[in-house]
Protein backbone atom coordinates (compact mmCIF):
# COMPACT_ATOMS: atom_id res chain seq x y z
CA UNK A 1 0.00 0.00 0.00
CA UNK A 2 2.83 2.86 1.05
CA UNK A 3 4.58 1.21 -1.88
CA UNK A 4 1.60 1.80 -4.11
CA UNK A 5 1.11 5.81 -2.61
CA UNK A 6 4.60 6.18 -3.12
CA UNK A 7 4.57 4.87 -6.92
CA UNK A 8 7.54 2.73 -6.08
CA UNK A 9 6.76 0.55 -9.33
CA UNK A 10 7.10 3.62 -11.82
CA UNK A 11 9.85 5.43 -9.89
CA UNK A 12 11.88 2.06 -10.76
CA UNK A 13 10.82 2.41 -14.55
CA UNK A 14 12.00 5.99 -14.62
CA UNK A 15 15.42 5.39 -12.70
CA UNK A 16 16.27 2.76 -15.85
CA UNK A 17 15.50 5.30 -18.30
CA UNK A 18 17.54 7.71 -16.21
CA UNK A 19 20.62 5.26 -16.38
CA UNK A 20 20.17 5.20 -19.85
CA UNK A 21 20.19 9.03 -20.20
CA UNK A 22 23.73 9.05 -19.46
CA UNK A 23 24.77 6.65 -21.82
CA UNK A 24 25.92 6.42 -25.19
CA UNK A 25 23.45 6.11 -27.93
CA UNK A 26 24.23 2.99 -30.03
CA UNK A 27 22.55 4.15 -33.11
CA UNK A 28 24.52 3.86 -36.39
CA UNK A 29 24.02 6.73 -38.43
CA UNK A 30 23.32 4.97 -41.58
CA UNK A 31 24.45 5.92 -44.75
CA UNK A 32 26.84 8.34 -42.83
CA UNK A 33 28.29 5.57 -41.10
CA UNK A 34 28.01 1.87 -42.34
CA UNK A 35 28.66 -1.71 -40.58
CA UNK A 36 31.03 -3.66 -42.32
CA UNK A 37 29.39 -6.66 -42.95
CA UNK A 38 30.43 -10.66 -41.42
CA UNK A 39 32.75 -12.24 -43.83
CA UNK A 40 30.29 -14.41 -44.41
CA UNK A 41 27.31 -12.07 -45.68
CA UNK A 42 25.37 -12.96 -48.49
CA UNK A 43 25.15 -9.75 -50.34
CA UNK A 44 25.03 -9.74 -54.27
CA UNK A 45 26.50 -12.40 -56.38
CA UNK A 46 29.79 -11.82 -58.56
CA UNK A 47 31.17 -14.05 -61.15
CA UNK A 48 34.84 -14.53 -60.60
CA UNK A 49 37.70 -14.54 -63.18
CA UNK A 50 41.27 -16.05 -62.35
CA UNK A 51 44.50 -14.93 -62.72
CA UNK A 52 44.41 -15.04 -67.04
CA UNK A 53 41.28 -12.95 -66.91
CA UNK A 54 39.34 -16.28 -67.90
CA UNK A 55 36.09 -17.27 -66.10
CA UNK A 56 36.23 -20.31 -64.15
CA UNK A 57 33.00 -21.00 -64.56
CA UNK A 58 32.05 -24.11 -66.91
CA UNK A 59 29.06 -23.61 -67.58
CA UNK A 60 27.73 -27.11 -65.69
CA UNK A 61 24.35 -25.54 -65.00
CA UNK A 62 24.18 -26.55 -61.41
CA UNK A 63 23.71 -23.65 -60.69
CA UNK A 64 20.54 -22.69 -62.84
CA UNK A 65 19.20 -26.02 -61.68
CA UNK A 66 19.42 -25.22 -57.97
CA UNK A 67 18.16 -22.18 -57.81
CA UNK A 68 15.03 -21.89 -55.87
CA UNK A 69 13.65 -18.69 -57.30
CA UNK A 70 14.81 -19.63 -60.71
CA UNK A 71 17.33 -16.66 -61.39
CA UNK A 72 19.70 -17.36 -63.48
CA UNK A 73 20.47 -18.41 -66.58
CA UNK A 74 23.44 -19.13 -68.36
CA UNK A 75 24.66 -20.16 -71.85
CA UNK A 76 27.83 -22.28 -72.26
CA UNK A 77 30.53 -23.25 -75.17
CA UNK A 78 33.50 -25.10 -75.87
CA UNK A 79 33.93 -28.75 -75.11
CA UNK A 80 35.93 -30.21 -72.00
CA UNK A 81 38.24 -27.94 -70.36
CA UNK A 82 37.91 -25.38 -73.07
CA UNK A 83 34.06 -25.01 -71.82
CA UNK A 84 33.36 -21.26 -70.47
CA UNK A 85 29.92 -19.16 -70.32
CA UNK A 86 29.08 -16.96 -73.04
CA UNK A 87 25.94 -15.55 -71.43
CA UNK A 88 25.42 -15.23 -67.82
CA UNK A 89 22.29 -13.64 -66.45
CA UNK A 90 21.35 -13.07 -62.56
CA UNK A 91 18.25 -11.31 -62.02
CA UNK A 92 18.31 -10.01 -58.97
CA UNK A 93 15.18 -8.37 -58.71
CA UNK A 94 14.13 -12.27 -58.35
CA UNK A 95 17.08 -13.36 -56.18
CA UNK A 96 16.03 -14.79 -52.80
CA UNK A 97 19.67 -14.71 -51.60
CA UNK A 98 19.69 -18.39 -50.26
CA UNK A 99 22.85 -18.84 -51.58
CA UNK A 100 22.36 -22.13 -52.73
CA UNK A 101 24.04 -21.39 -56.28
CA UNK A 102 27.69 -20.48 -54.75
CA UNK A 103 27.48 -23.68 -52.12
CA UNK A 104 26.80 -26.02 -55.22
CA UNK A 105 29.50 -25.01 -57.99
CA UNK A 106 31.95 -27.13 -58.32
CA UNK A 107 34.80 -24.43 -59.01
CA UNK A 108 34.11 -21.77 -56.84
CA UNK A 109 32.55 -19.36 -60.01
CA UNK A 110 30.22 -17.32 -57.98
CA UNK A 111 30.56 -15.37 -54.92
CA UNK A 112 29.58 -13.40 -52.67
CA UNK A 113 29.98 -9.54 -51.89
CA UNK A 114 29.26 -7.58 -48.95
CA UNK A 115 27.48 -5.28 -51.44
CA UNK A 116 23.43 -4.96 -50.36
CA UNK A 117 22.38 -1.63 -51.60
CA UNK A 118 19.90 -3.12 -54.16
CA UNK A 119 17.09 -0.85 -54.05
CA UNK A 120 16.95 0.89 -57.46
CA UNK A 121 14.80 2.98 -59.35
CA UNK A 122 15.25 0.88 -62.24
CA UNK A 123 14.50 -2.75 -62.66
CA UNK A 124 16.40 -3.24 -65.14
CA UNK A 125 19.65 -2.00 -63.25
CA UNK A 126 18.70 -5.48 -61.16
CA UNK A 127 19.02 -8.00 -64.00
CA UNK A 128 22.92 -8.40 -64.55
CA UNK A 129 24.28 -10.10 -67.39
CA UNK A 130 27.94 -11.33 -67.63
CA UNK A 131 29.98 -8.05 -67.81
CA UNK A 132 27.97 -7.03 -65.44
CA UNK A 133 28.56 -9.53 -63.11
CA UNK A 134 32.16 -9.17 -63.31
CA UNK A 135 32.33 -5.60 -62.35
CA UNK A 136 33.81 -4.92 -58.68
CA UNK A 137 30.51 -3.86 -56.54
CA UNK A 138 32.23 -1.54 -54.59
CA UNK A 139 31.82 1.66 -57.21
CA UNK A 140 27.66 1.16 -56.66
CA UNK A 141 27.92 1.32 -53.05
CA UNK A 142 26.04 4.68 -51.80
CA UNK A 143 27.77 7.22 -50.12
CA UNK A 144 26.96 10.51 -48.14
CA UNK A 145 28.52 13.62 -48.32
CA UNK A 146 28.81 14.97 -44.71
CA UNK B 1 -24.69 -3.41 -20.14
CA UNK B 2 -26.81 -2.62 -23.44
CA UNK B 3 -29.51 -3.89 -21.62
CA UNK B 4 -29.41 -1.84 -18.65
CA UNK B 5 -29.19 1.08 -20.97
CA UNK B 6 -32.22 -0.04 -22.59
CA UNK B 7 -33.69 0.31 -19.54
CA UNK B 8 -32.67 3.21 -18.44
CA UNK B 9 -34.01 4.54 -21.94
CA UNK B 10 -37.15 3.39 -21.10
CA UNK B 11 -37.43 5.00 -17.79
CA UNK B 12 -36.66 8.48 -18.99
CA UNK B 13 -39.01 7.62 -22.07
CA UNK B 14 -41.89 6.98 -19.24
CA UNK B 15 -40.77 10.01 -17.05
CA UNK B 16 -40.53 12.73 -20.14
CA UNK B 17 -43.19 15.27 -20.19
CA UNK B 18 -41.71 17.19 -23.22
CA UNK B 19 -43.13 14.01 -25.46
CA UNK B 20 -46.31 13.82 -26.10
CA UNK B 21 -48.25 10.47 -25.73
CA UNK B 22 -48.28 9.52 -29.45
CA UNK B 23 -44.60 10.61 -29.90
CA UNK B 24 -44.06 8.37 -27.33
CA UNK B 25 -45.45 5.14 -29.16
CA UNK B 26 -43.42 6.26 -31.71
CA UNK B 27 -40.03 6.63 -30.62
CA UNK B 28 -41.13 2.96 -28.85
CA UNK B 29 -41.86 1.36 -32.02
CA UNK B 30 -38.61 2.89 -34.11
CA UNK B 31 -35.81 3.36 -31.83
CA UNK B 32 -33.78 0.26 -31.13
CA UNK B 33 -29.99 -1.10 -30.02
CA UNK B 34 -28.02 -2.68 -32.46
CA UNK B 35 -24.84 -3.96 -33.42
CA UNK B 36 -22.38 -1.67 -34.35
CA UNK B 37 -19.79 -3.33 -37.21
CA UNK B 38 -16.08 -1.89 -37.13
CA UNK B 39 -13.56 -2.49 -39.23
CA UNK B 40 -10.13 -2.77 -38.01
CA UNK B 41 -7.42 -3.25 -40.35
CA UNK B 42 -5.92 -4.81 -42.48
CA UNK B 43 -3.34 -2.11 -42.40
CA UNK B 44 -3.68 -1.16 -38.81
CA UNK B 45 -0.21 -0.93 -37.04
CA UNK B 46 -1.07 -2.68 -34.41
CA UNK B 47 -2.34 -6.28 -36.11
CA UNK B 48 0.96 -6.96 -36.84
CA UNK B 49 1.17 -7.01 -40.52
CA UNK B 50 -2.15 -7.74 -42.97
CA UNK B 51 -4.66 -9.09 -40.21
CA UNK B 52 -8.56 -7.71 -40.72
CA UNK B 53 -10.99 -8.02 -37.79
CA UNK B 54 -14.76 -6.89 -38.50
CA UNK B 55 -15.62 -6.38 -34.70
CA UNK B 56 -19.26 -5.77 -34.07
CA UNK B 57 -19.95 -3.46 -30.63
CA UNK B 58 -22.54 -2.94 -28.09
CA UNK B 59 -21.26 0.61 -26.99
CA UNK B 60 -17.78 0.25 -26.48
CA UNK B 61 -17.89 -4.01 -25.60
CA UNK B 62 -17.01 -6.19 -28.26
CA UNK B 63 -19.68 -8.74 -28.75
CA UNK B 64 -18.01 -11.31 -31.58
CA UNK B 65 -15.17 -10.64 -33.57
CA UNK B 66 -14.12 -11.96 -37.02
CA UNK B 67 -11.12 -13.05 -38.33
CA UNK B 68 -10.26 -12.33 -41.84
CA UNK B 69 -6.75 -13.88 -43.32
CA UNK B 70 -5.03 -14.56 -46.52
CA UNK B 71 -3.75 -10.88 -47.24
CA UNK B 72 -0.36 -12.14 -47.29
CA UNK B 73 -0.60 -15.39 -49.13
CA UNK B 74 1.76 -16.82 -51.28
CA UNK B 75 0.94 -20.35 -51.91
CA UNK B 76 3.76 -21.77 -50.04
CA UNK B 77 2.33 -25.04 -49.99
CA UNK B 78 1.33 -25.97 -53.60
CA UNK B 79 4.71 -23.47 -54.47
CA UNK B 80 6.68 -26.64 -52.68
CA UNK B 81 4.94 -28.82 -54.30
CA UNK B 82 7.18 -27.79 -57.39
CA UNK B 83 10.31 -27.43 -55.80
CA UNK B 84 12.74 -30.16 -55.05
CA UNK B 85 13.04 -31.28 -51.15
CA UNK B 86 16.43 -28.66 -51.08
CA UNK B 87 14.68 -25.76 -52.55
CA UNK B 88 11.75 -25.93 -49.81
CA UNK B 89 14.42 -24.96 -47.17
CA UNK B 90 14.74 -21.06 -48.23
CA UNK B 91 10.57 -21.62 -48.38
CA UNK B 92 10.31 -22.20 -45.27
CA UNK B 93 12.33 -19.70 -44.24
CA UNK B 94 9.66 -16.93 -45.44
CA UNK B 95 7.15 -18.40 -43.28
CA UNK B 96 7.85 -16.90 -39.46
CA UNK B 97 10.41 -14.76 -40.98
CA UNK B 98 11.16 -13.55 -37.15
CA UNK B 99 12.27 -17.14 -36.31
CA UNK B 100 13.64 -18.94 -39.54
CA UNK B 101 16.00 -20.93 -38.14
CA UNK B 102 12.68 -22.69 -35.85
CA UNK B 103 11.29 -23.35 -39.35
CA UNK B 104 14.19 -24.64 -40.80
CA UNK B 105 14.20 -27.26 -38.31
CA UNK B 106 11.27 -28.49 -38.22
CA UNK B 107 11.33 -29.12 -42.03
CA UNK B 108 14.60 -30.61 -42.08
CA UNK B 109 13.13 -33.02 -39.26
CA UNK B 110 10.78 -33.84 -41.17
CA UNK B 111 12.74 -35.10 -44.45
CA UNK B 112 15.43 -36.91 -41.85
CA UNK B 113 12.89 -38.63 -40.55
CA UNK B 114 11.24 -39.51 -43.71
CA UNK B 115 14.65 -40.75 -45.04
CA UNK B 116 15.78 -42.04 -41.99
CA UNK B 117 18.81 -39.94 -41.93
CA UNK B 118 20.96 -39.64 -38.69
CA UNK B 119 22.22 -36.65 -38.25
CA UNK B 120 25.90 -35.63 -36.45
CA UNK B 121 25.38 -35.01 -32.75
CA UNK B 122 27.20 -31.50 -33.46
CA UNK B 123 25.36 -30.42 -35.75
CA UNK B 124 22.68 -30.99 -33.75
CA UNK B 125 23.76 -28.99 -31.11
CA UNK B 126 24.22 -26.18 -33.54
CA UNK B 127 20.81 -26.26 -34.69
CA UNK B 128 19.48 -26.85 -31.03
CA UNK B 129 21.85 -23.17 -30.28
CA UNK B 130 20.28 -21.69 -33.47
CA UNK B 131 16.93 -22.40 -32.63
CA UNK B 132 16.88 -21.05 -29.21
CA UNK B 133 18.66 -17.97 -30.69
CA UNK B 134 15.69 -17.49 -32.35
CA UNK B 135 13.71 -18.36 -30.25
CA UNK B 136 15.28 -15.58 -27.48
CA UNK B 137 15.16 -12.68 -31.16
CA UNK B 138 11.55 -13.93 -31.87
CA UNK B 139 10.15 -13.32 -27.98
CA UNK B 140 12.31 -10.51 -27.81
CA UNK B 141 10.32 -8.75 -30.85
CA UNK B 142 6.91 -9.79 -29.64
CA UNK B 143 8.13 -7.85 -26.20
CA UNK B 144 8.96 -4.81 -28.59
CA UNK B 145 5.83 -5.20 -30.29
CA UNK B 146 3.40 -6.06 -27.79
CA UNK B 147 4.82 -3.17 -24.93
CA UNK B 148 4.58 -0.75 -28.33
CA UNK B 149 1.12 -1.69 -28.82
CA UNK B 150 0.04 -0.93 -25.32
CA UNK B 151 1.65 1.82 -24.94
CA UNK B 152 5.77 1.75 -23.19
CA UNK B 153 7.86 2.63 -25.97
CA UNK B 154 11.04 2.64 -23.83
CA UNK B 155 11.03 -1.30 -23.72
CA UNK B 156 10.53 -1.61 -27.85
CA UNK B 157 13.86 0.58 -27.84
CA UNK B 158 16.11 -1.54 -25.31
CA UNK B 159 14.35 -5.05 -27.01
CA UNK B 160 16.05 -4.21 -30.25
CA UNK B 161 19.12 -3.45 -28.93
CA UNK B 162 19.28 -7.46 -27.65
CA UNK B 163 17.31 -8.50 -30.52
CA UNK B 164 20.02 -6.95 -33.08
CA UNK B 165 23.01 -8.44 -31.41
CA UNK B 166 20.93 -11.45 -32.05
CA UNK B 167 20.83 -11.17 -35.81
CA UNK B 168 24.50 -9.81 -36.08
CA UNK B 169 25.59 -13.76 -34.12
CA UNK B 170 23.06 -15.02 -37.13
CA UNK B 171 24.55 -12.64 -40.02
CA UNK B 172 28.14 -13.93 -38.71
CA UNK B 173 27.20 -17.88 -38.74
CA UNK B 174 24.97 -18.50 -41.45
CA UNK B 175 25.32 -15.18 -43.64
CA UNK B 176 21.50 -13.73 -43.37
CA UNK B 177 20.24 -11.92 -41.12
CA UNK B 178 16.60 -12.59 -41.01
CA UNK B 179 16.36 -15.87 -43.85
CA UNK B 180 18.87 -17.84 -42.37
CA UNK B 181 18.91 -20.35 -45.00
CA UNK B 182 21.67 -22.65 -42.31
CA UNK B 183 20.17 -25.75 -42.05
CA UNK B 184 20.07 -28.34 -44.83
CA UNK B 185 18.77 -32.14 -45.03
CA UNK B 186 21.47 -34.20 -43.18
CA UNK B 187 22.65 -31.51 -40.99
CA UNK B 188 23.77 -27.32 -41.27
CA UNK B 189 25.27 -25.37 -44.06
CA UNK B 190 28.95 -24.77 -42.49
CA UNK B 191 30.26 -25.20 -39.26
CA UNK B 192 30.46 -22.46 -37.16
CA UNK B 193 33.04 -19.90 -37.92
CA UNK B 194 35.86 -18.92 -35.44
CA UNK B 195 34.96 -16.79 -32.26
CA UNK B 196 31.44 -17.49 -32.76
CA UNK B 197 31.09 -19.29 -29.72
CA UNK B 198 33.00 -16.31 -27.28
CA UNK B 199 30.09 -13.76 -29.06
CA UNK B 200 27.55 -16.68 -28.10
CA UNK B 201 28.61 -16.51 -24.53
CA UNK B 202 29.19 -13.01 -24.34
CA UNK B 203 25.57 -12.57 -25.03
CA UNK B 204 24.92 -15.08 -22.92
CA UNK B 205 26.03 -13.61 -20.01
CA UNK B 206 24.66 -9.72 -20.70
CA UNK B 207 20.85 -11.18 -21.63
CA UNK B 208 19.76 -11.80 -18.11
CA UNK B 209 20.74 -8.39 -16.97
CA UNK B 210 18.82 -7.32 -20.08
CA UNK B 211 15.95 -8.72 -18.75
CA UNK B 212 15.72 -7.28 -15.72
CA UNK B 213 16.06 -3.86 -17.33
CA UNK B 214 12.66 -5.17 -19.62
CA UNK B 215 11.48 -6.14 -16.10
CA UNK B 216 12.43 -2.63 -14.14
CA UNK B 217 9.90 -1.34 -16.88
CA UNK B 218 6.83 -3.82 -17.10
CA UNK B 219 7.15 -6.40 -14.65
CA UNK B 220 5.81 -4.39 -11.42
CA UNK B 221 4.58 -1.18 -13.42
CA UNK B 222 0.70 -0.70 -12.81
CA UNK B 223 0.03 1.25 -16.12
CA UNK B 224 0.85 -2.37 -17.94
CA UNK B 225 -0.66 -4.52 -15.21
CA UNK B 226 -3.88 -2.56 -15.67
CA UNK B 227 -3.39 -2.94 -19.46
CA UNK B 228 -2.64 -6.49 -19.28
CA UNK B 229 -4.14 -8.58 -15.61
CA UNK B 230 -7.63 -10.10 -16.63
CA UNK B 231 -7.76 -9.20 -20.12
CA UNK B 232 -8.23 -11.94 -22.48
CA UNK B 233 -8.59 -14.71 -20.25
CA UNK B 234 -8.98 -18.31 -21.70
CA UNK B 235 -9.42 -21.48 -19.66
CA UNK B 236 -6.91 -24.49 -20.04
CA UNK B 237 -10.19 -26.12 -21.66
CA UNK B 238 -11.36 -24.06 -23.89
CA UNK B 239 -7.46 -23.60 -25.00
CA UNK B 240 -7.11 -26.76 -25.57
CA UNK B 241 -10.47 -27.08 -27.48
CA UNK B 242 -9.25 -24.51 -29.97
CA UNK B 243 -6.18 -26.25 -30.41
CA UNK B 244 -3.58 -23.23 -28.77
CA UNK B 245 -0.52 -24.21 -28.93
CA UNK B 246 3.08 -22.66 -27.12
CA UNK B 247 3.22 -19.63 -24.75
CA UNK B 248 -0.34 -19.07 -25.14
CA UNK B 249 -1.53 -21.93 -24.02
CA UNK B 250 1.00 -22.60 -20.83
CA UNK B 251 -0.18 -19.07 -20.20
CA UNK B 252 -3.27 -21.07 -19.50
CA UNK B 253 -1.69 -22.85 -17.14
CA UNK B 254 -1.22 -26.25 -19.44
CA UNK B 255 1.98 -27.67 -18.79
CA UNK B 256 3.26 -28.49 -22.85
CA UNK B 257 5.95 -27.80 -24.35
CA UNK B 258 6.75 -30.25 -27.40
CA UNK B 259 10.65 -30.13 -26.30
CA UNK B 260 10.26 -31.96 -23.48
CA UNK B 261 6.57 -34.06 -24.42
CA UNK B 262 8.00 -34.89 -27.47
CA UNK B 263 11.87 -34.77 -27.32
CA UNK B 264 13.02 -34.32 -30.96
CA UNK B 265 17.05 -33.78 -32.11
CA UNK B 266 18.92 -33.49 -28.30
CA UNK B 267 16.28 -31.99 -26.45
CA UNK B 268 16.42 -34.84 -24.18
CA UNK B 269 19.61 -34.14 -22.83
CA UNK B 270 19.77 -30.53 -22.01
CA UNK B 271 18.68 -28.71 -18.59
CA UNK B 272 15.68 -26.62 -19.03
CA UNK B 273 12.36 -25.82 -17.29
CA UNK B 274 9.26 -25.15 -19.11
CA UNK B 275 7.98 -21.92 -18.25
CA UNK B 276 3.82 -22.61 -17.25
CA UNK B 277 1.92 -19.87 -15.02
CA UNK B 278 -1.74 -19.97 -14.73
CA UNK B 279 -3.21 -16.61 -14.87
CA UNK B 280 -4.94 -17.26 -18.24
CA UNK B 281 -4.15 -13.81 -19.14
CA UNK B 282 -2.52 -11.48 -20.94
CA UNK B 283 0.14 -11.00 -18.01
CA UNK B 284 0.56 -14.52 -17.60
CA UNK B 285 1.27 -14.99 -21.42
CA UNK B 286 3.67 -12.29 -20.88
CA UNK B 287 5.23 -14.30 -18.16
CA UNK B 288 5.47 -17.51 -20.45
CA UNK B 289 7.32 -15.60 -22.80
CA UNK B 290 9.70 -13.59 -20.44
CA UNK B 291 10.92 -16.95 -18.69
CA UNK B 292 10.98 -18.66 -21.58
CA UNK B 293 13.41 -16.24 -22.49
CA UNK B 294 15.76 -16.58 -19.94
CA UNK B 295 15.40 -20.89 -19.94
CA UNK B 296 16.22 -20.23 -24.17
CA UNK B 297 19.17 -18.71 -22.99
CA UNK B 298 20.60 -21.75 -20.10
CA UNK B 299 20.14 -24.05 -23.10
CA UNK B 300 22.29 -21.82 -24.97
CA UNK B 301 24.87 -21.99 -22.73
CA UNK B 302 24.84 -25.48 -22.91
CA UNK B 303 25.00 -25.81 -26.42
CA UNK B 304 28.18 -23.84 -26.46
CA UNK B 305 29.55 -25.95 -23.36
CA UNK B 306 29.00 -28.97 -25.70
CA UNK B 307 30.05 -27.16 -28.89
CA UNK B 308 33.69 -25.85 -27.85
CA UNK B 309 34.43 -29.32 -26.49
CA UNK B 310 33.81 -31.13 -29.40
CA UNK B 311 34.62 -31.59 -33.14
CA UNK B 312 33.29 -33.25 -35.76
CA UNK B 313 30.99 -33.37 -39.32
CA UNK B 314 28.62 -31.33 -39.15
CA UNK B 315 26.90 -33.29 -42.02
CA UNK B 316 25.25 -36.51 -42.53
CA UNK B 317 26.66 -38.66 -45.95
CA UNK B 318 23.64 -37.46 -47.87
CA UNK B 319 22.85 -38.38 -51.41
CA UNK B 320 22.64 -35.59 -54.03
CA UNK B 321 19.57 -36.00 -55.08
CA UNK B 322 16.97 -36.11 -51.92
CA UNK B 323 14.29 -39.04 -53.13
CA UNK B 324 12.27 -40.36 -49.93
CA UNK B 325 10.70 -43.35 -49.91
CA UNK B 326 7.02 -42.92 -50.93
CA UNK B 327 5.07 -42.66 -47.92
CA UNK B 328 4.23 -40.17 -45.61
CA UNK B 329 5.42 -38.41 -42.39
CA UNK B 330 4.20 -35.63 -39.72
CA UNK B 331 6.95 -33.99 -37.38
CA UNK B 332 5.82 -31.50 -34.89
CA UNK B 333 8.37 -28.77 -33.48
CA UNK B 334 8.26 -26.37 -30.78
CA UNK B 335 8.41 -23.52 -32.41
CA UNK B 336 8.71 -19.62 -30.41
CA UNK B 337 5.04 -19.55 -31.49
CA UNK B 338 3.45 -22.77 -30.38
CA UNK B 339 3.32 -26.38 -32.46
CA UNK B 340 5.08 -26.26 -35.90
CA UNK B 341 4.23 -28.94 -37.83
CA UNK B 342 5.16 -30.52 -41.52
CA UNK B 343 3.43 -33.33 -42.64
CA UNK B 344 4.60 -34.67 -45.96
CA UNK B 345 3.41 -36.79 -48.20
CA UNK B 346 5.87 -38.15 -50.42
CA UNK B 347 5.37 -40.30 -54.08
CA UNK B 348 9.43 -41.25 -54.40
CA UNK B 349 10.00 -38.41 -56.90
CA UNK B 350 12.69 -35.77 -56.23
CA UNK B 351 9.43 -33.41 -55.20
CA UNK B 352 6.97 -33.97 -52.42
CA UNK B 353 3.74 -34.96 -53.76
CA UNK B 354 1.86 -32.53 -50.26
CA UNK B 355 3.28 -30.46 -48.38
CA UNK B 356 1.00 -29.79 -45.32
CA UNK B 357 1.93 -26.83 -42.50
CA UNK B 358 0.55 -26.60 -39.53
CA UNK B 359 1.73 -23.16 -38.34
CA UNK B 360 1.58 -22.58 -34.35
CA UNK B 361 0.19 -18.35 -35.48
CA UNK B 362 -3.34 -19.67 -37.55
CA UNK B 363 -4.33 -21.83 -34.99
CA UNK B 364 -3.90 -19.53 -31.77
CA UNK B 365 -5.25 -16.97 -33.80
CA UNK B 366 -9.05 -18.71 -33.78
CA UNK B 367 -8.98 -18.38 -30.31
CA UNK B 368 -9.18 -14.51 -30.53
CA UNK B 369 -13.03 -13.95 -30.85
CA UNK B 370 -13.15 -16.19 -27.45
CA UNK B 371 -10.66 -13.93 -25.81
CA UNK B 372 -12.04 -10.62 -27.04
CA UNK B 373 -15.92 -11.16 -26.12
CA UNK B 374 -16.74 -8.92 -23.68
CA UNK B 375 -13.94 -6.77 -23.39
CA UNK B 376 -13.11 -3.06 -24.49
CA UNK B 377 -11.89 -2.32 -28.01
CA UNK B 378 -8.61 -1.43 -26.57
CA UNK B 379 -8.05 -4.93 -25.46
CA UNK B 380 -8.18 -6.31 -28.56
CA UNK B 381 -4.93 -4.89 -29.19
CA UNK B 382 -3.66 -6.42 -26.16
CA UNK B 383 -5.16 -9.82 -26.92
CA UNK B 384 -3.85 -9.91 -30.64
CA UNK B 385 -0.40 -9.58 -29.24
CA UNK B 386 -0.55 -11.71 -26.37
CA UNK B 387 -0.92 -14.44 -28.88
CA UNK B 388 1.70 -13.19 -31.06
CA UNK B 389 1.20 -13.79 -34.26
CA UNK B 390 3.08 -13.45 -37.58
CA UNK B 391 0.99 -13.12 -40.81
CA UNK B 392 3.49 -14.86 -42.89
CA UNK B 393 2.87 -17.92 -41.39
CA UNK B 394 -0.92 -17.32 -40.99
CA UNK B 395 -1.67 -16.96 -44.35
CA UNK B 396 1.25 -18.95 -45.75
Amino acid sequence: MVAKVLMKDLLIGLRRTFYYFFTKPITVQYPKEKLQPFPRFRGFIRLVKDEEDKFKCIACMQCARVCPAQCISLKGEGKGKERHPVEFNIDFSRCIFCGFCVEVCPVNALEFTSFYEGAQYDLDWLKFDIDKLTQDYKKWERTFKK
Amino acid sequence: MAVKEEQQFKELLAKGTSLGKVDQDLMRETIKTQDLWINMGPQHPSTHGVLRLILSLQGERIVDTEVVIGYLHRGTEKLAEARTYHQIIPLTDRLDYLASPNMNFGYVLAVEKLMGIEVPERAEYIRVLMAELGRISSHLLWLATHALDIGAMTVFLYCFREREMILDLFEMATGGRLTTTYYRIGGVAYDLPEGFLDKVEEFCEIFPSRVKDYDDLLYANRIWLSRTVNIAKIDAETAIALGLSGPSLRGSGVNWDLRRNQPYSVYDKLDFEVAVFDGCDVYARYLVRRKEMLESCKIVKQCVEYLKKTEGPVMAKVPKVIKPPAGEVYMATEAPKGELGYYIVSDGSTKPYRLKIRTPSFANLMSLPEMCKGHLVADVIAAIGSIDIVLGEVDR
